[in-house]
């Protein structure tokens, strides 16, 4: 797995979090039924993000792809950026208005999100008209993002912990189907196991596959017979 | 806001990578384990200042030898450990059984944690999660009895039978000697 592919399991478990995380605050702050609300956590310095609807994520999709938008200046800022005329003369962030106006983007709201007076990330509501938002005062703001900072941590936690569980899973059934090939071998050949797993590697390595792909080939029902120079293989060893 | 140091050896997974080289695991997956071993390190802290380590349970049913990886930095007795918290987690193999257990040296110290997994991400948790009755060593724990049950399993497909066949095999040796099936299989082997 290359570096760019890192966490890319633990980002995916984080994304379905913050989906989650984002329709309760959907609720929570009680939007119309147009708009939809947005959480995104910084990791690593990039923003993962999920929305309470298609709508928040397609949004989400332009501001991040442009890296440009309300809530990137939330981020930069430290403080509360509202909209109420995207694409009715909002002069900010042109390129981000330009694409997410069409989406029928028309109000925003952004707030950082702090975890001990650090901003990890930012709340996001999005309207379709330019009174959506009207509703959702800073206070009422400010007590969903002190909420989004809380969940954020314990999604990004529990994404973690959902990583290293299917990590350890996929690395205990390698050697499951490893040590199954060993016992086949020892039986069979009447060798040690020190011999089988040598066998093994002997054998990934001539195929070019990891040893336990080499073992499952083994073993599989409907795997062919040894072949003859795994027998000979096999015979040298024991 | 999480940022991995990758590079940075997590005292917590120290003994488990140690545990995962000897896994076989392909030295790549090694590398990203130790990445996420260290952000899950740093986020308990994060969530619980006085958190001691975890404990990832992988139960795949009574055929099988649990599996424990416990993230803990030094052996942790019973007495020093004042809560704990079970939080099961979803996996797309649903044959598996995957739970994570934290530790923390405070009474209380996860009722945040819980309230906000629960709260906000809706997450059942096991709320009398019980406190642990002996040491909790680093590393993984069932290794040994896990690789002595799929060596014999491997000498019974040697033998003309299934997988599945194997593992009833094992489970009513165990059964008729009342016993585990890592005895069993020892005994198959014993006998071989």
């Amino acid at each position: 797995m290359g570096s760019a592919g890192r966490g890319s399991v633990a980002i995916a478990e984080l994304r379905g979090q913050l989906h989650g995380l984002a329709r309760r605050l959907h609720e929570d702050i009680s939007l119309d039924g147009s708009g939809g609300v947005g959480a995104t956590l910084l990791v690593e310095g990039r923003p993962v993000f999920g929305g309470s609807n298609g709508f928040t994520e397609a949004v989400d999709e332009v501001q991040y792809r442009l890296e440009q938008g309300p809530c990137l200046a939330a981020v930069a800022s430290g403080r509360v950026v509202r909209s109420r005329t995207i694409g009715d003369g909002e002069r900010r962030w042109a390129l981000f208005t330009a694409d997410a106006a069409p989406l029928g983007l028309r109000s925003v709201a952004s707030l950082p999100v702090r975890v001990a007076d650090r901003v990890v990330g930012s709340l996001n509501l999005y309207g379709q008209h330019a009174a959506s938002l009207d509703g959702a005062s800073t206070p009422v703001l400010r007590r969903a993002s002190a909420t989004a900072g809380r969940g954020m941590t314990a999604a990004w936690l529990l994404a973690v912990a959902e990583a290293n569980a299917r990590i350890l899973t996929d690395a205990v059934r390698d050697r499951e189907d490893i040590d199954i090939a060993v016992g086949l071998l020892m039986d069979r050949y009447v060798m040690t196991s020190g011999s089988a797993r040598v066998l093994i590697a002997q054998l990934a390595a001539q195929d070019d596959v990891s040893k336990a792909a080499a073992a499952r080939s083994l073993t599989h029902s409907d795997a062919a017979p040894p072949s003859a120079s795994v027998s000979r293989a096999a015979h040298d060893r024991a | 806001m999480p940022e991995p140091e990758a590079r940075q050896a997590p005292g917590l997974a120290r003994a488990l990578v140690a545990d995962l080289h000897d896994l076989a695991v392909d030295l790549a997956v090694g590398g990203y384990t130790r990445t996420t071993l260290a952000m899950l390190e740093r986020d308990l802290h994060r969530c619980a200042p006085s958190a001691l380590g975890a404990t990832i349970t992988l139960d795949r049913g009574p055929h099988h030898v649990h599996v424990q990886a416990h993230l803990v930095a030094r052996v942790l007795q019973p007495d020093e450990v004042c809560s704990a918290l079970r939080i099961p987690l979803p996996m797309s193999d649903r044959a598996v059984d995957a739970s994570i257990t934290l530790y923390a040296a405070a009474e209380c110290a996860f009722v945040d944690l819980a309230a906000d997994l629960a709260d906000d991400l809706g997450v059942t948790l096991d709320l009398a999660t019980a406190l642990p009755d002996r040491p909790i060593e680093p590393g993984i724990q069932g290794l040994t009895d896990f690789t002595t049950v799929n060596i014999a399993l491997g000498h019974l497909l040697n033998r003309g039978r299934t997988l599945p066949q194997a593992r009833d095999e094992l489970a009513r040796l165990a059964q008729q000697r009342n016993t585990d099936v890592a005895r069993a299989a020892r005994l198959l082997l014993d006998s071989s």
